[in-house]
């Protein structure tokens, strides 16, 4: 009976939140969005045949007038060509990029210097395919054909073979019979079916897509050298977008939404009645969710894309609306909230982006739920595991975010122009209850501290190596220590844990962290990374030694040192807190230096010491 | 001039509710994210078309039916080529992982016939980029070379550029990233003039603001102003941080991005305003205002030179008289925006008193 009655609540709010968002779509929105919609559409035929060239221009091309390039260069519009009689000095001046004398091209030595080169190379090439297609003897022209098409290769077999069977190569010198390549090339031409047809201006329209998006570039048409077009090597990040783009405006509404019951205190009603806090997020967080899901499944579809990829949407969908709740419950302005949605968009993107990068080269790009779109659309295998380690994390962090955010529905945090770190630090104290929060609260943020992790690696990347590593290890042990004493801070701070027993709870969140990051690296180490570079990412002694096969006794031994690690400094920490303010920076400082220490250490032992 | 000590009051207000609410560190976080994100890309695309920068990279491995001369181009070329005795066999070696790519040769059947090439790459975006554009180098010297021995069969000289080039990433740092880059606080200046008019107007807060010495002109004009202010701040921001990865532009290109990005970013906000106090909420108004903005952006890239292509060619210092024109002609269009708004302001400067709703 009470759940049927909390259903009924939640229908009730959803159905509001419905009502209010069609009220908005009034006469003259409808009349502004027909207005430029229609704009839109008439334009956008004028303004695709303009081009998006915004390199028109671009190189100073300074060209004798009898240069054969120079047709080449004035076909070209990323080229402002002037005619001189003497290019040099003009190069030499800065009054041109690129100086043409006859067949002769320089540049200064510069980026751009350089880059005009390239550019004058793409010229001429068109150039040149164009002059040979009016030629009459097209096969003079174009001597060679190629065929391109993309095909699947056994997985995890990149960088060797593995199996036995595979075809040995044999030394191009041993058959030096066959010197004369025309005869031989005659001899082996018969055994396909796919004879030359000498004919080409007609493709052979073998086994096409039914239209709509397809993952790699048809390569059915046969192509010359030069029309050959490496594949845009960033296509997941497209997909990330086609995702990602619309579920931007929708999460835009939910957050002015939310934050709209929260200015001019119009929320106070509903948290007047009897409504739990929870009933009213998830009622008004329903109606949208359905639309995004919906929105999603049609693109899915669009694209081509199966079920599998709609449940890799199903976590970006909630941690989306989940990043759009915490903002909405944390921002003090509209202008705000503006600045929070864009930034959560970036975030999301580039977690969605940069690791579905690496589909094919690494298992680590499962982190995030779009490479299981990409391998979905190329028709890959897709294992249980696989699928639960690209969700659930996710998951778990949206669960934890809208857990958060709920603690802060209540008066005091919703109406009141509260500092945000007071804010924040409410929402954390709330989650505990007793003692043993420590560790769920500990744990429970593990998927945050991946997450972030991922980003400083990310963000690291283009350093130079030493600053690279030694910058990494320091960031690493702040987010970690920072995770591990955010729960001891609140608690202290809000008294949610009696302040002799700090300790022991600064201690309980050490055992829940180690514990969680442990399984988690144990999940991935029995179930995913196989490959060794993927224990090195993550890796730590236990997961080291694991994978060495050493005898549990000494793992056992091997995992006391970090669990004693995260102990340590997850009490002082506590300790910190306890004291108040100014002693937790501190105590969470030291902690912090102590981990990164410890850190360089172990990676000095195990051999990483080369680097540094 | 006490209408624009009103306005520079407006204008102070407003600006410092940016940067107490640290509105402005969000931005700029946003701009390190970005940052990160494209120096990320920059380094992955320069890596594609110069592999040899990518640490232990080895040459692509390419798997042919027996000794061609295609074959023979392409290990002259410096991929690593594995010959095998069938189409089965080279066909197994790619399929089972033991070459990044498949190339079957099929010669002409006569000597004038075309050579048929089929080529065969990964299911992988990195991998098949980085292989087919060393391939596809190789086979343009192959069909180069075949031209050269058919000469008597054609009627014009095929053309070539000799040398060695070397490709970077020029191309697409200044003309995608750095208009990208300065559209961005375009956009979001237009965003937050119509969010903090609709605020004023859902806080109900609009006619507290109009019983001060200020009028709505001045208020309006004063938030616009302040929104605008982000602009050119950003801006200079952005090009900072460029430089710090080793991408400069000219002084000049400097200040006149920043002279007509900040007289765009005026226009914008004049377009956010009036759509604000024309649907009068927020949601709607960001929605229109998005649409809006893109539509006029979309108009401008009818003329001969775009505002994109003018950023593009000031950052690339490839000015001509054109690109001034565009600064200019933004000038002059804010400045007629602006009168544009003021009359229209004066004429409902009564309706917007009674904006409590």
């Amino acid at each position: 009976m009470r759940s049927a009655a909390r259903l009924r609540r939640v229908a009730t709010i959803a159905k509001g939140e419905l009502g209010r968002t069609r009220k908005q779509l009034d006469r003259k929105t409808l009349l502004g969005l027909l207005l430029f919609g229609v704009l839109g559409a008439l334009l956008s035929p004028f303004v695709l045949g303009a081009g998006f060239d915004f390199d028109h221009d671009i190189y100073r091309a300074a060209v004798t007038a009898d240069s054969p390039l120079r047709p080449a260069l004035e076909a070209d519009p990323v080229f402002r060509v002037f005619i001189v009689d003497d290019p040099a000095p003009f190069v030499d001046a800065d009054e041109a990029d690129l100086g043409v004398d006859r067949m002769n091209a320089f540049a200064k030595p510069t980026d751009k210097g350089k880059a005009s080169l390239v550019a004058l190379d793409d010229a001429v090439k068109a150039h040149t395919h164009l002059i040979m297609r009016s030629e009459p003897d097209q096969t003079a022209a174009f001597p060679v054909r190629i065929t391109l098409s993309y095909e699947e290769q056994a997985p995890g077999a990149f960088g060797g073979g593995t199996s036995g069977a595979l075809p040995e190569p044999i030394d191009p010198r041993a058959g030096e019979t066959a010197d004369e390549e025309e005869s031989r090339l005659e001899g082996e031409g018969g055994d396909g079916t796919d004879t030359p047809s000498g004919d080409a201006s007609a493709p052979p329209p073998s086994g096409d897509i039914d239209g709509g998006f397809s993952y790699m570039p048809q390569g059915d048409e046969p192509n010359t050298p030069g029309t050959l077009q490496p594949p845009f090597p960033f296509r997941s990040l497209l997909l990330a977008y086609a995702f990602l783009l619309p579920m931007n405006f929708i999460v835009q509404v939910y957050a002015g939404a939310i934050l709209r019951e929260r200015l001019g205190r119009q929320g106070e009603a509903l948290l007047a009645s009897p409504v739990t806090p929870m009933e009213i997020l998830i009622g008004k967080t329903l109606p949208y969710l359905v639309l995004m899901l919906g929105i999603s499944a049609a693109i899915a579809l669009w694209i081509g894309a199966g079920w599998v990829s709609l449940v890799a949407v199903v976590p970006l969908v909630l941690v989306f609306l989940a990043l759009e709740f915490i903002a909405a419950m944390f921002a003090r302005s509209f202008r705000e909230l503006t600045f929070l949605t864009v930034f959560a968009s970036v975030l999301l993107t580039m977690y969605a982006f940069l690791p579905a990068a690496f589909t094919e080269v690494h298992p680590v790009a499962l982190v995030s739920p779009i490479s299981l779109i990409v391998l979905d659309l190329r028709g890959s295998e897709i294992s249980l595991i696989e699928m639960l380690y690209a969700t659930v994390p996710l998951t778990l962090v949206a669960m934890v975010l809208f857990l958060l955010g709920v603690a802060l529905f209540r008066e005091e945090d919703l109406f009141h122009q509260k500092p945000v770190l007071s804010k924040a630090v409410d929402a954390v104290a709330r989650q505990v209850h007793g003692l043993g929060s420590g560790f769920w609260l500990a744990a429970l943020f593990i998927p945050f501290v991946l997450v972030a992790e991922l980003f400083l690696v990310a963000f690291l990347f283009a350093w130079p190596v030493q600053t690279g590593v030694l910058g990494t290890l320091v960031a690493i042990a702040f987010v970690e220590e920072l995770f591990k004493g955010a729960p001891s801070y609140a608690a202290a701070q809000r008294g949610r844990v009696p302040m002799k027993r700090m300790l022991l709870f600064g201690a309980l969140v050490g055992v829940g962290f180690f514990v969680a990051e442990k399984a988690f690296l144990f999940a991935s180490l029995t179930g995913l990374f196989q490959v060794p570079a993927g224990a090195a990412v993550f890796g730590s002694a236990g997961a080291g030694a694991l994978d060495a096969g050493i005898p549990w006794l000494v793992v056992g031994v091997l995992l006391l040192f970090p669990l004693l690690l995260h102990v340590v400094t997850a009490c002082i920490s506590a300790w910190g807190a306890r004291r108040g303010r100014a002693d937790f920076v501190v105590a969470f400082t030291s902690a912090v230096l102590l981990h990164a220490a410890y850190n360089l250490a172990i990676l000095k032992v195990l051999g990483g010491g080369g680097l540094l | 001039m006490v209408s624009f000590s009103a306005l520079g009051a407006i204008a102070k207000k407003e600006f410092v509710g940016i940067f107490r609410e640290r509105t402005i560190l969000l931005a700029i976080v946003i701009q390190v994210f970005v940052a990160a994100f494209s120096s990320f890309l920059v380094v992955g695309l320069s890596a594609l078309v110069d592999p040899s920068a990518i640490p232990d990279y080895t040459e692509p491995v390419v798997a042919t039916n027996g000794t061609s001369r295609a074959a023979e181009v392409l290990a002259a070329e410096g991929l690593d080529v594995r010959y095998y005795d069938s189409d089965e066999n080279a066909r197994a070696a790619f399929t089972q992982g033991a070459a990044d790519a498949l190339m079957l040769v099929r010669g002409p059947l006569d000597e004038n016939g075309t050579f048929d090439v089929e080529l065969v790459l990964p299911e992988s975006d990195m991998l098949a980029t980085l292989t087919l554009t060393q391939v596809k180098n190789a086979l343009e010297v192959y069909e180069k070379e075949l031209r050269e021995e058919r000469d008597g069969r054609l009627v014009q000289e095929p053309l070539y550029v000799e040398g060695d080039i070397a490709a970077g990433q020029f191309s697409f740092v200044y003309a995608l990233l750095i208009p990208l880059l300065v559209f961005l606080p375009v956009i979001i200046s237009g965003g937050l003039s119509a969010d903090s008019l609709t605020e004023e107007v859902q806080r109900g807060t609009l006619p507290l603001l109009l019983v001060t010495p200020a009028n709505a002109t001045q208020v309006v004009e004063g938030k616009i102003l302040a929104n605008t202010a982000i602009t050119p701040l950003l801006v200079v921001a952005w090009f900072g941080l460029l430089a710090l990865n080793g991408f400069s532009i000219p002084w000049s290109g400097l200040f006149f991005i920043t002279v007509l990005a900040t007289a765009l970013a005026w226009i914008g906000g004049i377009l956010a305003a009036a759509i604000a106090l024309a649907v009068r909420d927020r949601d709607r108004a960001q929605v229109l205002f998005a649409l809006a903005f893109f539509l006029v952006l979309g108009l401008a890239m009818l003329l001969p030179v775009s505002p994109v292509n003018a950023v593009t060619l000031l950052a690339a210092d490839s000015v001509h008289r054109g690109v001034h024109l565009v600064v200019l002609g933004s000038l002059v269009a804010s400045l007629v925006g602006w009168g544009l708004l003021r009359s229209a302001l004066r004429r409902a400067g009564r309706w917007m008193a009674a904006g409590e709703s």
